[in-house]
């Protein structure tokens, strides 16, 4: 059973900011939680090629060790979280922001890391904010300030919505890490 | 260990919103609970006691209607009673909730003027449940008011209905 241990101890860090080091073999303390919705932990290997915005593909034998979505009926954009470790005892983590203002294009950011903690940061320093593509139709000409700023309200809300949700993902996807 | 799970300690994980769950070795002291049935959101309060000492309290507000029961989770550990009150009252339960958990939103339409309307009450009903639950729970804020802002929506609504609240010790 391989247990990944992704939890902030108390009582030795400041309130925020600090990282415990982590590790996929140490042992963490065993607890039985409620399943999360739309959360899977899987250990199957397999061989995976992964879409990579801007590259080609990546491909790897390896196992998938978690994964979430935060799709939800109605909503216009979501991310998906994923991470492996390879063959080679490497980790590839990967962000999917998938929607329906997307269509079949998405965004697939894709890297991949030796220790587990740099996965784990590259989860945590995402900027979802930078997933948002504006749909202002900036160069219309007869779009008049009134129309302008309504359009900029609703980017600004759909960019907040984006690094809301991309955070509940998150939580949501290293909490259930330590499901097994 | 084995003291500790003799004591009543047990590993309790506590899931933060965009951060690290928080991981401890504790003992659940209360848990209260505000699931007003006219509200999409149910938020609840939770205090645990560390096995190494202080406390942690979390918070936990879920989307009632929302798929695959949407949560916005956090946590503090603390020694002291009086910071973990000022992490309990500065907290805005509308921090991070969804547009959608306001205006529900059938695909592809606009919300209508009613459900704009309907939304736009929401969000002060929420705030002063979540007040009224703070308060009935540990008393009113000692010291200054937290900063509430200038505008109206972040005042209690003066027709909160009490007996929606219940709680758990």
């Amino acid at each position: 059973m391989n247990v990944i241990n992704v939890h902030e101890p108390i009582g030795v860090y400041e309130a925020y900011g600090v990282e415990e080091p982590v590790s996929l073999r140490d042992p963490a303390p065993s607890f039985a939680r409620a399943g999360l919705a739309r959360s899977e932990r899987q250990a199957a290997s397999g061989s995976f090629t992964l879409r990579r915005s801007g590259a080609r593909p990546l491909a790897f034998n390896g196992r998938l060790l978690s994964r979430h979505s935060g799709e939800r009926a109605g909503a216009a954009q979501w991310h998906e979280l994923s991470l492996y470790e390879t063959e080679e005892g490497r980790f590839v983590a990967d962000i999917r922001v998938l929607g329906e203002t997307h269509g079949n294009a998405g965004q697939f950011h894709v890297e991949t890391f030796n220790e587990l903690e740099d996965a784990l940061r590259f989860f945590e320093n995402h900027d979802a904010r930078r997933d948002v593509v504006s749909d202002i139709p900036i160069e219309d000409a007869g779009l008049s300030p009134a129309e302008l700023m309504v359009h900029a309200a609703t980017l600004k809300v759909r960019v907040a919505e984006a690094q809301s949700g991309y955070r509940a993902v998150l939580s949501a996807f290293l909490t259930a890490m330590h499901r097994h | 260990m084995m003291a500790e799970e003799a004591s009543g300690f047990d590993f309790v994980l506590l899931p933060r919103h965009g951060r690290r769950p928080l991981g401890f070795q504790g003992r659940l002291l209360a848990r209260m609970e505000a699931a007003p049935p006219d509200l999409p959101v149910d938020s609840c309060v939770t205090l645990h006691e560390a096995a190494t000492g202080g406390f942690v309290c979390a918070i936990r507000h879920r989307l009632r209607d929302a798929a695959g029961a949407e949560e916005r989770c956090y946590a503090l550990a603390a020694d002291d009673a009086p910071t973990l009150l000022r992490f309990l009252h500065l907290h805005d339960p509308l921090r991070d909730l969804p547009p959608a958990a306001l205006v529900p939103q059938a695909a592809g339409t606009a919300p209508s003027r009613a459900a704009l309307a309907e939304a736009a009450t929401i969000a002060p009903r929420l705030r002063a449940v979540w007040r009224d639950l703070l308060a009935a729970s540990f008393g009113p804020l000692a010291g200054p008011e937290p900063d509430q802002g200038p505008t109206a929506s972040r005042r209690p609504a003066p027709e909160e209905d009490h007996d929606e609240r219940h709680q758990r010790a």
